[in-house]
């Protein structure tokens, strides 16, 4: 029939000027994504929820003010929440319903290492792949592996372990106890760090404790024994304040007979109340900054605007990545935003090509991703108690 | 099995499903476990995922791979429902480490095909070494265990479980024990915390005629589909044979069944190790489907879902382990925002079915109290149900002829109920 | 040597919770052949409630009160809190299941111990909280010759010590002592005998629940801290205790707790300290399968 074969020339025709006219980078304003998802995906619940549940909040403020921004063109971004609860076989699940709906642009996550490269190989062979930016898995093998959907926002082990290892000996360490928390992530952090230790020949002792140990005493006896002057705690657990109680209940204080190094998640100043002092004078590295800690008007900002949202003492429980969460968030969304729109979608492999290309604004002012996916110049921050507050010290490599 | 003839008329059809109404969980588990209902369920489950995509290719709605996948996920999880309800229901053995066998089938699977140790077994080689690693161990354990007392071999197969566990956390590096080193540097059995990845997946065709290409999603959930119903068909097979009917005797008053020359421990040992053997089967599927073996599968939580699915769906009783599985596996997913809630909800869930009702939705094995003392399980029968007024009723006449037999003590009017 | 003494000590004073608790979880089995899996968490629970006591008066000032009565405050809130619990869950969920098969109780127990430590971490904290223990306890370090021990690890010990020497008593010198004894070992006949058993078990719930707050109580000023998933693996390592003493038998728990806490601390001190659990699982299965009475107990009839 004649009508119907019109119309459809009509629309096809309609589709290519639209489709000229939004050709451009940039975003012009005239074109408005009809829906964009991104998912947070992350351990919410579940043995690591202490990590999880401040980056989830982090997410969803920044989504917050992303939208309250204007949003992408003026459509409003929804968030999606996929709890997977640190299994890889729950984040597949959850996955598959963002691989095939084209509306889900990319995920803030997964923060776990395992749960990533456990995932990964279906995000990249989804057709379009889904791109992720993560906030905290460190694992070398996220971005060596060549995976073109795979970002993120935090250090690498590989750059922690050393980094950390050299702040060590140049502080004089003779003999470093290197302990874990037997987790994906502090058992590949404190190989490196040993490692690294034994490259310049110090002798170290390891250790590792389960998640969730309350009582120290046989360790830190084996410590004192090994004659360790260096204790090095790699965890993002809450393990750190009970140890440090311990270790000075076994007559090492921190500064005077023995010295910490704890990682990520033991820059939280919250440890220094719950050691009840004991902390005063260790040390923490992370392979993230904390909002906190950082000097600069967009983070001290984002700190004050999320103790508003979610209550004066809500940073005690925020975990150590509830300002790389926010940051990740923002590098996906302005991606996102960069991206051309063509008949109101936006399409994922322009994100990727985005995200690999633009320079992001974030509170921890500019980030860019390199060719891996890593964020270029990403340093190890050092951080101090002091008084009852972390301080931030300086910035090292390794 | 029913001996009723095919209803044809709509009323005997009514009269019928009425019958097996009152007839009480036992008579709906006959009707349930009957070929004619299991045929159309397991093609009707097998025919799900080609509609999901039928219906995503027809229309706007996008869910199809993320359904499959939540199916896929409860077939798996009714397979260990059922292999736990062999264990538990039928032969009444608390094996609180039940979920360390299906770690163990990933693991053994994982290592003989990916790069772990270099194996790339095909699956016709890979199947046999899964079985024997899992047997060899549920013997390990069972042999001494199955002597113990029911709380002791929940305690030892709780034990067992975290022991495994620690292990396969541990042994990404060769043990340190006592200052010695056991094995050579770089000795990296199971990958520690990461787990082992890039696990090979089955080698099958990728595409079937008629159906033409098979993403990997559905491939397995077919899988898992097939082997739960080799499972159920084998379920049934057995309780209908010499071993089931051991079983029951067992359950139903173990000093009796050994008193007629029932081999106790060897029917206990053939339960503990058949359901071990079941739970590492599905674990070398799962390792293939998801192209990992975690430590995750190790965990105490994932024995306490699969109790709680048999315990809610009925103990003894197999369409309840499946139903237990769905009502466990599919909320989950579709309640997102209450996932901060789960724990919390599926505790208070167990508790009031075992305080209300123990026998759950559709078992067929009581636990619940006994009024009197003495025994220990009775199996709620359709027959068991008699209703005082239906007991005849005593005449006069014979009330006074026992009474003179009797003297004062008929006086009581309670005999004259 | 020092090593080997100092980590006894550690083991003593670790046993010595262990050994708190694992009175519990035999005072239960022996009364009502249950193994309660919630214990642990009414010990968990215990924890909690101490800590909010401590925090009410420590760092809000509601009323300046000396550290010392905080501390007793402390101490009854968390063992009549705990008795409570320990008593509300038979109620609510064991007795319905009294007379019914080994299996219900049993798995009933797993569902209490979920619903706790969801309840706990779902509505107080699921990170751990501080129990002020600074401002409450003297923080002395006492000195051996190179041993070192805090003082509140050895009012741990000496407390413990005194609890189970009391509990002794009660159970083994008053009349209500003997009618708990005569209720564990034949409940029927104690019925016949007179004694109020529901109230017998109801008491002996308190007494096991009363006894794991205490050790709530005494680990927060020990280590300053509570979480919510602190009663599972603890509880566990108590039971193992309970069962290698002997279960149903009040002195092996003791003694087991004690055994169970030094030979924790010898294996991780000197093997190794990744293993650590893994031996005190694999004493557990070994005392069960060459010795299922454990220590103490009698030999056990092979009842189904």
């Amino acid at each position: 029939m004649a009508q119907p074969r019109i119309f459809a020339l009509i629309a096809v025709a309609a589709v290519g000027l639209a489709a000229c006219g939004g050709g451009s980078t940039g975003g012009a304003a005239t074109n408005k994504p009809d829906k964009v998802q991104i998912a947070a995906e992350g351990p919410f619940t579940g043995d690591q929820a202490s990590i999880g549940a401040g980056a989830l909040k982090a997410i969803q403020l920044a989504v917050k003010d992303f939208n309250a921004a204007g949003g992408v063109n003026g459509t409003q971004v929804q968030l999606l929440i996929w709890d997977d609860q640190h299994s890889a076989q729950v984040a597949q699940t959850l996955q598959a319903a963002g691989i095939s709906d084209p509306t889900v642009l990319g995920i803030v996550g997964p923060m776990n290492s395992g749960v990533v490269l456990g995932s990964v190989t279906g995000l990249q062979s989804a057709s379009p792949p889904l791109p992720f930016v993560s906030e905290s898995a460190s694992n070398t093998k996220v971005t060596d592996s060549g995976w073109s959907v795979a970002h993120r926002v935090n250090a690498r082990d590989d750059a922690q372990g050393p980094a950390d290892a050299k702040f060590m000996i140049d502080q004089g360490a003779k003999k470093v106890e290197v302990m874990d928390a037997k987790s994906d992530y502090s058992t590949a952090l404190a190989d490196q760090t040993e490692t690294a230790l034994k490259a310049k020949s110090i002798p170290t002792q390891r250790d590792s404790v389960k998640a969730g140990t309350t009582d120290f005493s046989t360790i830190i006896t084996k410590i004192k024994s090994f004659g360790a002057d260096w204790v090095y705690f790699a965890d993002e657990g809450p393990e750190a304040a009970p140890f440090v109680s311990q270790l000075k209940q076994a007559n090492l204080t921190i500064g005077q007979n023995i010295n910490f190094l704890g990682t990520d998640g033991e820059e939280d100043s919250s440890i220094i109340t719950k050691s009840q002092g004991a902390y005063d004078g260790a040390y923490a590295t992370n392979i993230t900054a904390d909002p906190a800690g950082v000097s600069g008007s967009a983070a001290a900002a984002y700190v004050t605007e999320y103790k508003a949202a979610y209550g004066a003492d809500s940073l005690n429980s925020a975990g150590p990545f509830y300002g790389s969460a926010y940051e990740a968030a923002q590098a996906l969304l302005q991606a996102i935003k960069n991206s051309p729109v063509n008949n109101g979608k936006i399409s994922r492999a322009d994100v990727i090509s985005h995200l690999a290309s633009d320079t992001f604004t974030t509170i921890f002012g500019s980030v860019k991703f390199d060719s891996k996916g890593d964020v270029q110049g990403g340093g190890i921050y050092v951080y101090q108690a002091k008084g009852s507050n972390m301080v931030v010290l300086k910035q090292v490599s390794g | 099995m029913s001996a009723q003839p095919a209803p044809t008329h709509p009323i005997q059809t009514t009269h019928a499903l009425k019958r097996v109404w009152e007839s009480g969980p036992a008579g709906w588990n006959q009707a349930l476990t009957r070929p004619a209902v299991l045929v159309p369920f397991f093609v009707l489950a097998a025919v799900v995922p080609l509609v999901l995509q039928y219906v995503e290719d027809n229309s706007s709605w996008i869910g199809a791979q993320y359904w499959t996948l939540i199916l896929a996920n409860c077939a798996m999880y009714a397979c260990l429902a059922v292999a736990l309800n062999l264990v538990v229901g039928y032969a009444g053995l608390l094996n609180l480490g039940f979920i360390a066998f299906f770690g163990i089938g990933s693991y053994a699977y994982a290592l003989v095909a990916s790069d772990q140790l270099h194996q790339h077994y095909p699956l016709w080689a890979a199947l046999p070494v899964v079985v024997a690693v899992t047997l060899a161990f549920a013997l390990l354990v069972g042999v001494p265990a199955l002597r113990l007392r029911g709380d002791y071999l929940a305690i030892v197969t709780l034990g067992f479980g975290l022991i495994m566990r620690d292990l396969i956390l541990d042994l990404d590096r060769p043990p340190v024990l006592a200052g010695h080193q056991f094995g050579p540097d770089g000795l990296n059995l199971t990958g520690g915390t990461n787990g082992i990845h890039q696990v090979d997946p089955f080698k099958l065709p990728t595409s079937l005629p008629l159906l033409g290409p098979v993403p990997h999603f559905r491939m397995y959930y077919w899988i898992f589909i097939g082997f739960l119903a080799l499972t159920v068909y084998c379920m049934l097979r057995w309780r209908n044979s010499r071993t089931g009917r051991a079983w029951v005797a067992i359950r139903d008053d173990e000093l009796a069944a050994r008193a007629m020359g029932v081999n106790t421990f060897k029917y206990r040992l053939l339960a503990f190790a058949m359901s071990a053997v079941i739970a590492g089967i599905v674990g070398m599927i799962d390792a293939a489907f998801i192209f990992n073996a975690f430590p995750g599968n190790f965990d105490v939580q994932q024995t306490v879902m699969v109790f709680i699915m048999v315990i809610l769906g009925g103990l003894g009783s197999i369409p309840g382990a499946i139903l237990g599985a769905i009502l466990f596996t599919v909320p989950p997913f579709l309640l997102q925002q209450f996932v901060f809630y789960k724990y919390l909800i599926i505790s208070i869930v167990l508790i009031a079915t075992m305080v209300f009702r123990p026998e759950g939705l559709l078992g067929t094995v009581s636990i619940r109290p006994r009024k009197n003392l003495g025994g220990t399980l009775e199996l709620l029968t359709a027959e068991s149900t008699i209703e005082a007024s239906e007991l005849p009723a005593v005449t006069d006449a014979e009330a006074a002829d026992l009474e003179a037999a009797s003297g004062a003590i008929v006086d009581d009017p309670e005999w004259k109920q | 040597m020092g090593i080997f003494l100092q980590q006894l000590i550690n083991g003593l004073e670790l046993g010595s919770l262990y050994a708190l608790v694992a009175l519990g979880y035999t005072l239960i089995y022996g009364i009502l052949e249950m193994l309660n899996f919630a214990h642990g968490d009414v010990y968990m629970v215990g924890a909690f409630l101490a800590a909010g006591v401590a925090a009410l008066f420590v760092h809000n000032e509601v009323a300046a009160i000396p550290a010392g009565l905080v501390v007793g405050l402390m101490v009854v809130m968390a063992m009549g809190g705990a008795g409570l619990l320990g008593v509300g869950i038979e109620r609510v969920a064991y007795r319905p299941l009294r007379n019914a098969n080994r299996l219900a109780p049993l798995i009933t127990a797993i569902g209490v111990s979920l619903f706790l430590e969801s309840a706990v971490q779902v509505w107080v904290s699921p990170a751990p909280v501080l129990v002020p223990s600074n401002a409450l306890v003297p923080q002395t370090v006492l000195h051996l010759g190179g041993l070192t021990t805090p003082l509140t690890g050895l009012m741990l010990f000496v407390i413990a010590v005194a609890l189970m020497v009391a509990l002794d008593a009660f159970v083994f010198r008053t009349r209500f002592g003997s009618a708990m004894r005569a209720t564990a070992q034949d409940r029927e006949a104690a019925t016949f005998m007179g004694i109020d058993v529901d109230r017998v078990i109801l008491v002996t719930f308190f007494v096991a629940s009363a006894l794991a707050g205490m050790a709530g109580v005494l680990f927060g000023l020990w280590h300053a801290t509570a979480d919510f998933f602190m009663g599972y693996l603890l509880g566990i390592k108590a039971f193992t205790a309970a069962v290698i003493g002997g279960i149903g038998n009040i002195r092996g728990a003791m003694i087991g707790g004690l055994l169970l806490g030094v030979l924790e601390s010898l294996a991780g001190g000197f093997i190794s300290t990744q293993f650590q659990d893994t031996f005190v699982f694999l004493a557990l299965i070994t005392v069960l399968l060459i010795r299922p009475q454990g220590l103490f107990g009698q030999p056990l009839t092979d009842r189904a």
